[in-house]
């Protein structure tokens, strides 16, 4: 069955699509009511879908249009708290190195937050997601030239706090 | 790769120059614990990435669409989790508890009656989410013109005590 098949290749990328809500929305319940509500878009439009050719990148399109509907005047998303990541830069980590990369960490999420929307979603697409210049703008409805000048200005963002810092 | 290589490499990176390969080279290196003490800041911005990339979910989502397709078989859906069930439930109770004081306390007894009867000749049972929040939306505009009219007699109320002149002041 048609639905059947569509459905069983959207399945493969649900955690994108996810993970891609829950950056815009920055809640997991309501994350995933929106990848519910693609799953049911998908199933209801399933003959049309079948002649898109970059499927993946129609269902984060949908999934970013629901979570914008949603989002629509309500406060800016926040990450989550540095406690929910556990990462270590070192082998061997001593007390010093683990304080070092909390704080590094923290500056690394409040630099995200502090990202204008578009620039956000950009970097999320590309550096988390892995998805090339032309998908990202696909996906967002931006041209390449803007998705790679935003790419560019989120990430100098970062490295000058990140550089800004020393111990 | 050299600590050299990475730095040009992590140089290009920043100014969006590099191809997703390069960026995978970078994750890696980034990723292995052996970072130079000068692009320690910058592992953890890769290591941050690196975890949201991880993030998963484990709702059956076809458990929903089962119930979403059988009961709406075309047109446009719209999901709303149990939890918003529970928001509409605990709005609803709260409407219905608001109205019931209202009717008993503010309402003299006479005109609760046949506001009674009115109400009982008006019942409408709504089976439609949508439509049960909209009458919940009219019942709360009714319930806050209520409280706008109490509010004005507290304020005036408030204002003659203020002007009220005390025995006894300087």
């Amino acid at each position: 069955m048609q639905n059947d098949k569509i459905i069983k290749e959207v399945m493969k990328y649900k955690d994108k699509l996810y993970r891609f809500a829950l950056k815009l929305l920055g809640n997991d319940l309501d994350a995933e009511d929106v990848v519910q509500e693609v799953f049911v878009k998908v199933w209801q439009k399933s003959d049309q879908l079948d002649a898109i050719d970059n499927k993946q990148a129609w269902c984060m399109t949908v999934t970013r249009n629901l979570a914008i509907d949603k989002i629509r005047g309500r406060k800016a998303v926040m990450s989550g708290s540095v406690d929910d990541y556990h990462f270590i830069s070192d082998k061997n980590p001593t007390p010093d190195i683990i304080t070092e990369d909390r704080e590094n960490l923290s500056i690394v999420m409040k630099t995200l937050d502090g990202l204008p929307e578009h620039q956000k979603e950009i970097i999320h697409l590309r550096d988390v997601e892995g998805y090339t210049y032309k998908e990202i703008a696909d996906i967002t409805g931006y041209s390449e030239d803007q998705v790679k000048v935003n790419l560019f200005r989120a990430r100098q963002k970062l490295k000058h706090e990140l550089r800004n810092f020393t111990y | 790769m050299n600590t050299k290589d990475i730095k040009a490499l992590l140089d290009r990176y920043f100014e969006a120059e590099t191809s997703l390969e390069e960026e995978k080279t970078l994750r890696q290196y980034f990723a292995g614990g052996d970072v130079d003490a000068e692009l320690k800041p910058y592992a953890s911005m890769f290591g941050y990435f690196a975890q949201e990339a991880a993030i998963t979910t484990e709702k059956d989502f076809l458990k929903g669409l089962d119930s979403q397709t059988h009961t709406q078989a075309s047109g446009s859906s719209k999901v709303i989790s149990m939890r918003r069930w529970v928001q509409m439930a605990a709005a609803a109770s709260a409407i219905f508890l608001a109205s019931f004081l209202v009717v008993k306390y503010m309402i003299p007894q006479e005109e609760s009656t046949n506001l009674s009867q009115t109400t009982a000749a008006n019942y409408v049972e709504v089976q439609d989410p949508e439509e049960a929040i909209e009458y919940t939306e009219d019942a709360i505009r009714i319930l806050a013109q209520v409280f706008k009219t109490s509010e004005k007699q507290l304020e005036s109320g408030m204002e003659r005590i203020d002007n009220t002149p005390v025995i006894g002041a300087q």
